[in-house]
């Protein structure tokens, strides 16, 4: 089975996103701010990371930073769902190493696509 | 040092130009020079050679075929700055010469040796020099022979000088004859010229009275002197002279009076006189020539033959016209003397032709005017009158007395000569600027003047010139203060900066010091953009390239200022960079106010930003429980599960909402559309009904609410405002506090004498650190974006708080320790109503004495208003606007006023400041039908606050819209 970190701090948002991944059969575990979402990378090694950027403690940019340049861990891909949709925000987290990103509210036809198209 | 020099440079030039020589033909003389000059030193080529401002002019050459060389080149450049001779044996050894294009190409001089041209006064015109192309050496004798040919050389350009001053004199000496002939024919016919003037006039008279001999006479010291004759046979001669007495004019002299004998044989008084003896003359006509009233000679006719009639009366006329005639010539002589004595006359004749000239007798004020006088101010000679007065009557009242004043200094020999501009009324209307020059030209025998002469040059033309010039100036010097432009230029070769006035301004700097050194100046140019500068600069410089540039100076003051400079290249016929000008612009203001549009803009992307994140959140939460649910529909049934995630769609809506309202509140706020109620509220009531409102918030974190009111009035506040600043302080303090106190204080405080209430929030919670302290009022700041998450929140609360206090002129601050907990305060200044409610109670049982005066130019709403007050038994009278309330109001004498503000004519604040306030104990209600402008608001209610402190009763309300008023009346009534 597929093990899939959500790296979330909104309550509303863990639920919402933990229950529709389930729903397609993927195993699912819970962080609420960086720190931790970047100490159960390392614990769990999960096959995929959905990742919030804007996140207590640590922000996501810099957790997708420090997994990328982990070598055990920067295979592991990470898609960025993030409210930060101007101009520029993609290739923010794009530079800071997330290999995809989505736009919160979540559209998660094209979420789903992403994730399956990462772990080919 | 540098300035020194250049003014004695700028001496030497302007001494060398009053020479006159440069660019003249070749003289003999100074050929000759050259030639022995060349003779003596043995050299192919010898020079007279001028230096001015970028050349060396060759006077006088030999051997030479060019006549002038650049002056940055020239040898003789050299040889002007030293004392004595200039020698160069070999320009090769020499490493000034060495490269010189002279030296190198035609003529290539080798060997040059040059001595000044040294003037009285010490200035170096040039040289006379001698030039060889190969390597040579003087003798002593050679050099000594070179100094002498030097001096006698200069010393034929001191002879030409003075030559030409005569020759110049000479011409202006005759310009000056020309116009006092024009003068000799005041009241002659013009065929009279001017050599035989006199004697026309005896040949004329002599054939009027019939009669053979015509004299007239010079008599000083008792001797007859013949100046100009008429006589058969030329038998007397002008220049001979008679003992007066032995003169038949000696009793004409003496009587000062025509004297007239027609036999003078048959006369035995005379007839024994020496001329009767010696010429038997039997007749005589002879009248005195006066001038200024001393007999300087006679006129007389006289006869072989007896006069058979009497000399008419006519026929004495006529003497006396002619002896007047040949006084003013004679006078004019005078004139011509004396001023040709003079250097002043020199120089007032320059304008030649178009010098009028007046002769004043200033015994009886009759002045004679000639010609070009009277045309000046458009008359004709002919038909005016010789006297003062047709000067006073044309002179510019406001010139009389300076005229008079400055007769009065020369008169007193305060003054050489007197000298004044003056105005002259034209015929045809205008004013001609005369400069009237004049002296004394003859006094008496106590040596008091009698005798004021002088010439007017019109000088309209160069005065109105001047004051467009001055008027042009001034109007671009005002030009530039107003824009903050200087203008400014400095010289590449002595590095001499040169400012406007404005320049100083700009720089901070003191006019009477003068301008900045180059290392000064460029001292004061910002460091972070001098090199920028400097690039600029040189290229101008060095390129001729123009240049714009934007850069900071730091003034004296060490004030930053943003300067704009414009520089342009000065390029002489050489081609030669010799200076750079151009202006400096202040453009302080204008680059702060780029920056605050750029800061304002920066401000908006982010709020937007922010915006866009906190909008996706909520929605985030309603789509996605809503897809999850339409899932579920299909998939299960399970109520609870439902229920719960409508729930959280719920919220998320209610938050979308609040976030919403609160954005709308900002851009209101930010619009100034903000009205601002006043309502009588009572702060105990109002903190209840917030404390109503935040209800389950209280107890969620396990915190307890304290509430003290100390202000225990009713005060004219608006409810709304204070209420939602409230909450937002208190749901801040709950949300970050845990099992703690949050505590409400709500106190009267005076500040600068003006009632305000204090509102304090305190709480024990988690505290703000110190550097997120002065962000807290920004919008969507709290102080780690990750709260937001924690406490929610839409971080709009703190920023319209702060805006709704700005707006009701009060002021919110905070302070507070982290870990340790938070106090916010806010005071809104208001007005106390308790007392106020209760005299106006008592007052109302005596309402119906009261007078109402009710001001409104619709009509519609006069009405309304006046019939609610008519109902309560009041006496109303109504004014359409401010100027017709005014009429009615110092009889009617009102206690109340309602009063309209946008009327025609008189506005309501107009009609307020035009009625004493002071006088009035009414009270006002002011409303508008339309909304109060921010500035019309605050303007009021430090109005409104400053008269209640005076302690008056006066009551000075706001209500915007007529109907609101009429509900507050009723309220009152009831």
């Amino acid at each position: 089975m597929t093990l899939v970190l959500v790296v979330e701090d909104n309550e509303i948002n863990q639920d919402l996103i933990k229950r529709r991944l389930i729903k397609k059969d993927f195993q699912v575990i819970m962080a609420s701010d960086g720190e931790e979402g970047l100490e159960m990378i390392k614990t769990h090694n999960p096959n995929i990371v959905l990742l919030d950027l804007s996140l207590p403690k640590m922000n996501g940019w810099d957790v997708a930073k420090n997994i990328k340049a982990d070598s055990k861990f920067n295979k592991i891909p990470i898609i960025a769902l993030t409210a930060h949709a101007m101009d520029g925000d993609r290739e923010k987290a794009l530079n800071a190493g997330c290999d995809e990103y989505e736009v919160k509210p979540i559209n998660y036809d094209s979420l789903f696509e992403k994730i399956h198209s990462l772990l080919k | 040092m540098k300035s020194k020099n250049k003014a004695h440079e700028d001496e030497r030039l302007k001494q060398l130009k009053s020479y006159n020589l440069l660019d003249t033909l070749s003289e003999k003389e100074l050929d000759d020079i050259v030639q022995i000059a060349s003779e003596i030193c043995n050299t192919p080529i010898s020079l007279i050679s001028l230096i001015d401002e970028n050349r060396q002019w060759f006077k006088a050459k030999k051997g030479l075929d060019i006549d002038q060389t650049p002056r940055d080149v020239a040898f003789c450049s050299h040889a002007i700055n030293g004392e004595g001779a200039f020698i160069v044996e070999n320009a090769l050894n020499d490493s000034r010469f060495k490269t010189n294009p002279l030296v190198l190409n035609s003529p290539n001089i080798f060997f040059y040796a040059g001595v000044p041209l040294v003037n009285n006064s010490g200035y170096k015109l040039g040289t006379l020099c001698v030039i060889d192309n190969k390597p040579k050496k003087l003798s002593d004798s050679q050099i000594k022979s070179l100094e002498a040919l030097a001096r006698q050389c200069m010393s034929f350009f001191e002879l030409r000088k003075r030559k030409n001053k005569y020759v110049r004199y000479l011409k202006e000496t005759k310009k000056i004859n020309k116009i006092l002939s024009d003068i000799n024919h005041l009241g002659c016919s013009k065929q009279y010229l001017n050599n035989d003037l006199f004697n026309s006039f005896l040949k004329k008279a002599i054939h009027y009275f019939g009669l053979e001999y015509g004299i007239i006479s010079y008599i000083h010291d008792n001797q007859y002197f013949v100046e100009y004759v008429e006589s058969p046979n030329n038998e007397i001669e002008a220049g001979s002279s008679f003992d007066l007495i032995n003169t038949y004019c000696f009793k004409t002299y003496n009587s000062a009076k025509t004297i007239t004998y027609l036999n003078i044989g048959s006369d035995s008084e005379m007839n024994g006189h020496p001329i009767y003896k010696n010429m038997k003359l039997e007749s005589y006509i002879g009248t005195p020539i006066k001038i200024n009233d001393l007999v300087v000679g006679t006129l007389n006719f006289s006869s072989k033959t007896i006069k058979k009639e009497k000399f008419s009366k006519a026929d004495i006329n006529f003497i006396e016209i002619l002896a007047d005639l040949i006084s003013r010539e004679l006078t004019i002589q005078s004139i011509n003397n004396s001023l040709n004595n003079s250097n002043k006359r020199l120089e007032i004749s320059l304008a030649g032709a178009d010098l009028g000239v007046w002769d004043w007798n200033l015994i009886n004020n009759e002045i004679l005017y000639d010609q070009r006088w009277c045309e000046m101010i458009g008359l004709n000679v002919i038909d005016v009158k010789m006297h003062l007065s047709s000067w006073l009557e044309r002179v510019h009242p406001e010139d009389k007395i300076k005229c008079k004043k400055a007769f009065l200094e020369y008169n007193e020999g305060k003054t050489k000569s007197y000298s004044m501009v003056h105005r002259l009324k034209h015929t045809n209307g205008e004013w001609v600027y005369i400069l009237s020059r004049g002296r004394f030209s003859k006094f008496d025998k106590n040596g008091k003047p009698i005798q004021f002469t002088g010439t007017h040059l019109d000088i309209t033309e160069e005065i109105r010139n001047k004051n467009e010039l001055v008027l042009s100036e001034k109007r671009l010097r005002s030009a530039q203060k107003i824009a903050k432009i200087g203008d400014w230029s400095f010289d590449v070769n002595t590095n001499q900066i040169n400012w406007s006035d404005q320049m100083y301004d700009i720089f901070n700097e003191n006019p009477e010091q003068g301008p900045p050194s180059l290392d000064d100046h460029i001292s004061s140019i910002h460091h972070d953009d001098i090199v920028e500068w400097q690039e600029k600069v040189t290229a101008c410089i060095q390129k001729a390239k123009p240049y714009t540039l934007r850069f900071r100076i730091i003034n004296k003051n060490k004030q930053t200022k943003w300067v704009l400079a414009k520089g342009r290249p000065s390029i002489d016929i050489e081609g030669k960079i010799f200076l750079i000008h151009g202006t400096c612009q202040d453009v302080t203001e204008q680059v702060e106010a780029e920056e605050k549009i750029k800061e304002a803009s920066a401000a908006k992307s982010a709020f937007l930003a922010n915006m866009s994140h906190e909008l996706r959140t909520p929605l985030n939460a309603i789509i996605g429980y809503s897809e999850l649910m339409l899932d579920d529909i299909n998939e299960s049934l399970d109520i609870e599960s439902l229920k719960s995630d409508i729930d959280k769609i719920k919220k998320s809506g209610n938050h979308l909402l609040s976030l919403i309202n609160q954005v709308l509140d900002l851009s209101k706020i930010e619009a100034g559309k903000e009205d601002i109620a006043k309502d009588n509220v009572n702060l105990s009531d109002s903190v209840n009904e917030v404390k109503d409102m935040i209800g389950s918030l209280i107890s969620m974190n396990g915190n307890h609410l304290k509430i003290n009111i100390q202000a225990k009035n009713n005060y004219l506040l608006d409810k709304n405002k204070y209420k939602q600043i409230l909450i937002n302080l208190i749901t801040n303090s709950l949300k970050f506090t845990k099992n703690g106190e949050v505590k409400i204080k709500v106190e009267e405080v005076n500040i600068n004498n003006i009632l305000h209430i204090k509102t304090t929030v305190t709480d024990n919670g988690i505290g703000i650190p110190k550097d997120k302290l002065n962000l807290i009022f920004n919008e969507f700041t709290q102080a780690d974006t990750s709260t937001t998450k924690k406490y929610g929140g839409t971080g709009l609360g703190l920023s319209i708080s702060k805006k709704f206090c700005e707006i009701l002129m009060g002021n919110i601050s905070i302070s507070s320790t982290e870990n340790y907990g938070t106090e916010t305060v806010f005071t809104l200044p208001v007005t106390k109503i308790v007392e106020i409610k209760q005299k106006e109670k008592i007052k109302r049982n005596s309402n119906k004495n009261k007078n109402v005066l009710v001001i409104d130019d619709n009509e519609h709403d006069l009405l309304l208003i006046s019939k609610a007050f008519k109902k309560s038994g009041l006496k109303v009278k109504q004014a359409k606007n401010g100027a017709e309330a005014l009429s009615i109001f110092t009889k009617f004498r009102p206690q109340i006023i309602i009063l309209d503000i946008y009327m025609p004519e008189m506005n309501g604040f107009e009609f307020l400041d035009a009625i004493d306030l002071n006088e009035i104990k009414s009270n006002i209600l002011i409303y508008s039908s339309e909304s109060f402008s921010k500035k019309q608001k605050s303007d009021f209610l430090k109005k409104a606050i400053s008269i209640d402190e005076k302690g008056r009763t006066s009551v000075l309300q706001m209500v915007s819209k007529a109907n609101k008023l009429l509900e507050s009346l009723s309220k009152e009534a009831s």
